[in-house]
């Protein structure tokens, strides 16, 4: 048939359109972020409904048409339930794809960011840090979109910040400031950079093993703050993300001064 | 292309959900060859429903009574409680005739990513209606979404607490279907939720 195309994917977000469709936002491992209208999902009998739920990876077969393309079949190799059956993984994974969703541009093949969203998604399913797991992907995020912050000098007089010294993220100085360049920005403690830097290099095998507990609390916020900068918008799913996270017990020491 | 009045009709047919601009030229033109009648009446049949409907205070349903007539029925059960995402749900529950208890409508889900957090649903509605009322089940018949699923875990870490029973409708094949045909998520619930047949 002409116009058929397979892809591997994950869905990304699902919005009701019309009457029984679905608009769903794909990953694409070949094509980057692709539209796909799925349609008739809403009906109870439809074979597409189980697999195009948020979160999941599958294979799809879609059509391709004028402006949107069409949704035909899809096998799922990878449902994240645990990401929909515990809300503090859902909050978690929500905000990981919503993130992705803003910062890939459609049909901007990037192989790099597909990979790291599913391998995020399984780290989230898999382990119980979802803190350290998050910090590690904003890092990923922003080193792929060349917004890495600046982790070892001081943006604004470029001496080495020394280990030991409090970690201070500026976000739009991009990096972090040393003792005497803070003009009221709020900091964290000398383990929050520690951690930062370590986390820059880390991969996701490690989530399952360091116990960091707050200082990941820490850290997470601040990079959440930093990628709210660079977006220069907050996220929706930011909001309950936040509900979340103090539930659970975080401290709220990012937000005292020293 | 058109006069300004029809326009202007067009633009605000097309606010509705669903309707595009060709399903929008098409309603307005249909409303222009109406009678005036016709046309009167229909704009206060939405009047009226705008100004006479409000949130019912016990289940927070539409309603143009207050309370609801199900929350009024002396005939219903007063301890089981059917939490619904919108009245479109309870409608559709109505329909079945089988149940007979109270209902609770949320007017929504959680749903990060378009905004919607707990705050923004009718759950601190349904917290003190727990603690005025004696309710002994709760059945939380929210969508098998993703959304659905979080709001449903959400209010069983809530009301767990309180001591009530808490149940989730089931979810599995649909009446009619066929095996082959479903797709795997559903099959695996249907598992799940198999049931023990009784002689």
């Amino acid at each position: 048939m002409v116009g058929l195309y397979r892809t591997r994917a994950v869905v990304l977000r699902v919005k009701d359109f019309g009457e029984a469709d679905r608009l769903v936002t794909l990953l694409t491992a070949e094509s980057g972020k692709v539209q796909a209208l799925a349609k008739g999902v809403r009906r109870p009998k439809s074979k597409l409904a189980g697999g195009i739920s948020i979160f999941s990876l599958g294979d799809f077969q879609l059509w391709q048409g004028k402006s949107l393309d069409g949704i035909k079949q899809v096998e799922i190799i990878e449902s994240y339930r645990l990401l929909r059956e515990n809300i503090e993984k859902m909050a978690y994974a929500s905000y990981v794809c919503e993130l992705t969703d803003q910062l890939q541009g459609e049909r901007d093949a990037d192989s790099g960011v597909f990979s790291l969203v599913i391998h995020t998604l399984a780290a989230l399913q898999d382990y119980e840090d979802l803190d350290l797991v998050l910090g590690i992907f904003l890092l990923r995020v922003l080193s792929i979109g060349g917004y890495l912050p600046e982790i070892n000098v001081c943006v604004s007089c470029g001496s080495v910040v020394p280990i030991g010294s409090s970690l201070v993220l500026s976000a739009s100085g991009g990096g972090i400031l040393c003792a005497d360049c803070i003009r009221g920005e709020k900091s964290a403690s000398a383990e929050a950079l520690s951690l930062l830097r370590f986390l820059v290099n880390a991969d996701y095998r490690l989530a399952g093993r360091i116990k960091a507990g707050s200082v990941n609390y820490q850290v997470v916020s601040l990079l959440m703050n930093y990628v709210t900068y660079y977006l220069e918008k907050r996220l929706k799913s930011s909001d309950f993300l936040d509900i979340i996270r103090e539930e659970k017990g975080g401290f709220k020491s990012v937000n005292g001064s020293k | 292309m058109y006069a300004r009045s029809i326009a202007q009709l067009i633009e605000e047919l097309g606010k509705l959900p669903g309707i595009g601009p060709k399903s929008a030229q098409r309603l307005a033109f249909h409303l222009l060859f109406q009678s005036k009648e016709e046309v009167k009446a229909l704009i206060e049949a939405i009047v009226k429903a705008k100004e006479e409907v409000k949130y019912c205070s016990q289940c927070q349903n539409l309603t143009d009574i207050n309370p609801c007539p199900i929350c009024s029925d002396l005939n219903r059960e007063k301890w089981l409680l059917c939490v619904v995402e919108n009245p479109q749900d309870v409608a559709a529950m109505e329909r079945i005739r089988e149940y007979r208890g109270q209902y609770h409508v949320l007017h929504g889900v959680i749903s990060p990513m378009d905004g919607v957090g707990p705050e923004d649903l009718k759950i601190r509605e349904l917290l003190q209606r727990l603690s005025n009322q004696d309710i002994k089940e709760i059945i939380i018949a929210t969508n098998p979404t993703v959304e659905g699923e979080a709001t449903a875990m959400y209010l069983a870490k809530l009301i767990k607490p309180l001591g009530i029973k808490l149940t989730r409708i089931a979810r599995g094949l649909p009446e009619g279907g066929d095996i082959d045909y479903v797709d795997q998520l559903t099959l695996v619930r249907a598992l799940e939720g198999r049931r023990e047949i009784d002689n």
